[in-house]
């Protein structure tokens, strides 16, 4: 049955969502509860998001992004842009930083960093010749630096820079231990995952596959493939640990993390499947997870692929951790699951916090995840998922499930930070 | 219409129409014929265009395009190279301006080799070699410094620091040039362009004799061939491709936009040192681009046979059928080589400079945006330049 949320206010909408998925067989005054409690969630988080996206016209855009209001009986919301800079090629990777500044990072082959202070004029800084930005930038723990993925273009082997953010000065940088690093985390572990002191790692995703600043973004000798997911000492650089996977046709490119005392750590990357033989990459699976309880030097941690995952095209685009739905979240840590999204197989796949497949929920493009977190007991986690000429899909979790799709005339890029 | 089609056949109807003659009426001659009329030519002019196979279109480059290029670079190479040597041998002052137009003269025939960078010039990364701006001073400095004084010495010095456009900025800095150093140290670096020149044209001279000595037939019967190819044929359209966003993006548009948003009114820095060179230099690309891309005159009133000439893009997308495209293919790189044409030889002022150049840029802009959206897709290639894809 389709449901047209044009034609209805929002909470019959959602009830009629929740009856069409056949969740309203039991008492109806516990779903109107429900139901209220998910509208209640949504009604009082005013969102935005960061995110490139490129217009009509195929000119590429970056800057915030915000919901036309959601107090209208007859329209669903529209994504709507707030503030916005026009790039100069197509954007990439985003971070947002606590007092509001956004950093945003050329797609690869790179040339400019855009920092944009939230409260003055957007700063572009261009890299120098012989190197070209990979796609993805990350604050370090200082919250002074940023991290970039480079490739140096001479040698072809990847970098990892380190840059004042309020100048662009570059003040150090280090190999990533592979070809065609992507995507950076930052990640300070804490004193229960490592034993001793917190410890600041940086972890680089080497997607492995060979290009060459000549021939832009082909892929070159990929009998050569090696992907890896790094781990770098923040203090010193140098390499803490390196994972491979078995199969070497699979590209390590999307990082995401979930960690808390009574789980540990776990590591999640998103994958793109590079083999030859087209049935091999459409099954392949689009997870895996670095999962370990010691996490002292990083040495018991053990990288392995998602189980049971049904072919789904061999592409995730983004990775991100949706805590539980459940709202003694407090009480239940490790509930929850990772979402990656499944650009060719048009969904979003979800896995357990073990990396077993659960479900997929259909989505045109699907594109860039972010989730919001429960921080009391009256909001609601929720998942942002924007599909690349699609809209953007809402799943909140405030003791139901609900989802709400917001119709969005831009062309969101694969990455965005939701607040 | 005639029962069978020949290399040259042509006719002129009455009526300017496109007719795509389906496979099997030509059964010699492959899938489909297509009878197109070409927006330049005169009197409306209906040529057959043959079916060209991937193999067609690299043995037209492998054979009829590349080896003249890459021997024509060569010969620029040596003579610019002879006349730096006697003149830096000669007993009075050797004249840097003198060796300008000789140095010009060879970016553009290398130019017009490298774009786009196929065959030996990518196998080998030449454009790394010999094209690698812009030029570090201090590097550069250090080089000449250092008094290298045979080729093996070149192979410590930074590839910012040598190449054409090192040559061009002692050619152009008299600070540098009177230093004691400077002409042996550019001899040293003309020796080594033409000898990297020498390597590229005795590859293309091989190539094109190994692709000759060998039958198309028996290329075609060859399943490993026929990869190779494919995937040559796919090469060549993705750094066709490639080329376009080059001058586009890193030699027209980026030196502006950096310029922009320094913070304070700086002027462009563009590729090449003076606004004749980088003129001639965008018009050299661009041609070279061209060639590849449009079919010429000649080519519309006598489209080569298959294997026999140079198969440019907009020949291909005739030969398929794809005649609408094709034609909005022709007009869109036409916007670019008329734009181009009218940047005047002196600069005027900044604000009519930036504007004629982004101008520029955009028309390239929009050929990028066909090629990605169209003639990908009607000639069935997957694009490594791609601004439709993730990441």
């Amino acid at each position: 049955m389709g449901i047209s949320p044009t034609h209805l206010n929002r909470r019959a909408w959602l009830s009629q969502s929740l009856m069409a998925l056949g969740l309203l067989n039991i008492e109806l005054k516990t779903h109107l509860s429900l139901i209220n409690k998910a509208q209640a969630a949504i009604d009082s988080i005013p969102w935005r998001g960061w995110a490139c996206w490129d217009d009509a016209q195929g000119r590429h855009w970056a800057g915030w992004l915000h919901l036309s209001p959601s107090s209208s009986s007859h329209h669903a919301s529209r994504i709507l842009v707030h503030r916005a800079v026009e790039l100069p090629t197509r954007g990439h990777g985003v971070q947002v930083l606590p007092n509001g500044d956004a950093l945003v990072v050329a797609r690869r082959p790179g040339d400019w960093l855009l920092h944009w202070p939230a409260h003055s004029a957007p700063r572009w800084h261009w890299i120098a010749s012989g190197r070209a930005f990979n796609g993805h930038v990350a604050v370090s723990a200082d919250g002074q630096h940023c991290l970039t993925t480079e490739l140096d273009t001479f040698s072809g082997e990847g970098r990892l820079a380190v840059r004042r953010i309020d100048t662009g000065e570059w003040v150090a940088d280090h190999a990533t231990h592979g070809q065609d690093p992507h995507m950076v985390l930052a990640l300070t572990l804490p004193t229960w995952a490592t034993g001793m002191a917190p410890q600041d790692l940086w972890w680089v995703a080497n997607g492995g596959i060979a290009t060459a600043i000549e021939t832009g973004r082909s892929k070159r000798e990929m009998t050569k493939m090696d992907a890896s997911l790094v781990c770098l000492s923040a203090d010193t650089g140098a390499c803490v640990q390196q994972w491979r996977l078995p199969d070497a046709r699979l590209s390590v490119r999307h990082l995401a993390y979930h960690a808390h005392p009574a789980v540990g750590l776990s590591l999640a990357v998103a994958l793109q499947a590079e083999h030859d033989e087209p049935t091999q990459r459409q099954s392949a699976p689009l997870l895996a997870l670095l999962q370990g309880r010691d996490w002292s030097a990083c040495r018991a941690a053990h990288l392995s692929t998602a189980l049971e995952q049904p072919p789904l095209q061999g592409y995730g685009g983004d990775v991100a951790w949706l805590p539980s739905a459940d709202r003694h979240a407090a009480d239940v840590p490790a509930s929850g699951c990772w979402v990656v999204s499944a650009n060719k197989a048009q969904a979003l796949a979800f896995y357990d916090p073990q990396g077993r497949f659960i479900e997929q929920a259909s989505w045109p493009q699907a594109g860039a995840l972010a989730t919001t977190l429960a921080t009391t007991s009256s909001q609601a986690s929720q998942l942002w998922a924007a599909g690349r000429s699609s809209g953007a899909w809402q799943r909140t979790h405030a003791g139901h499930t609900v989802t709400q799709r917001h119709a969005c005339d831009l062309r969101l890029d694969h990455h965005w930070v939701c607040l | 219409m005639p029962p069978h089609w020949t290399p040259g056949t042509r006719w002129t109807p009455t009526v300017a129409l496109s007719v795509v003659l389906i496979a099997g009426q030509w059964p010699s001659l492959g899938m489909a014929r297509t009878l197109a009329p070409t927006a330049a030519s005169a009197a409306s002019a209906m040529v057959a265009v043959p079916f060209y196979s991937p193999s067609d279109a690299v043995r037209g480059l492998v054979r009829h395009h590349t080896p003249a290029l890459a021997q024509a670079f060569e010969q620029q190479a040596q003579d610019f190279a002879t006349q730096v040597s006697a003149a830096c041998a000669s007993s009075s002052s050797p004249s840097s301006t003198a060796l300008l137009a000789p140095w010009q003269a060879t970016m553009s025939a290398w130019e017009a080799l490298a774009t786009p960078a196929i065959g030996s010039v990518l196998q080998r990364r030449s454009q790394r070699q010999l094209d690698s701006g812009p030029v570090r001073l201090h590097l550069l400095q250090k080089a000449m410094s250092s008094t290298p004084t045979q080729l093996a010495d070149l192979e410590r010095v930074a590839v910012m620091a040598k190449g054409l456009p090192a040559m061009e900025h002692l050619l152009r800095t008299p600070s540098l040039w009177t230093q004691a150093s400077a002409c042996a140290y550019l001899s040293l670096l003309a020796q080594e362009l033409w000898q990297e020149a020498q390597h590229l044209n005795a590859e293309a001279q091989a190539q094109a004799r190994l692709s000759v000595a060998t039958s198309d037939e028996e290329l075609d019967a060859s399943s490993a061939s026929a990869i190779q190819l494919k995937a040559q044929y796919v090469e060549w359209l993705n750094q066709w491709l490639g080329g376009v966003e080059r001058l586009r993006w890193a030699q027209l548009e980026k030196p502006i936009r950096t310029a922009q948003t320094a913070g304070h009114r700086a002027a462009p820095v563009f590729a090449r040192g003076a606004r004749a060179a980088n003129l001639q230099s965008w018009r050299s690309q661009w041609q070279s681009l061209l060639a590849l891309g449009r079919m010429n005159a000649t080519q519309r009133l006598h489209p080569p046979a298959p294997g026999a000439g140079v198969v440019s893009i907009e020949a291909l997308l005739r030969g398929q059928g794809h005649i609408q495209v094709a034609d909005r293919w022709g007009q869109t790189l036409d916007v670019v080589s008329t734009r181009l044409q009218a940047l005047p030889a002196r600069a005027p002022n900044a604000a009519q400079e930036e504007a004629q150049l982004l101008a520029v840029a955009a028309a390239l802009k929009a050929v990028t945006a066909l090629f990605q959206q169209e003639v990908a897709t009607a000639l069935d290639i997957p694009l490594g330049f791609s601004d439709a894809d993730g990441d």
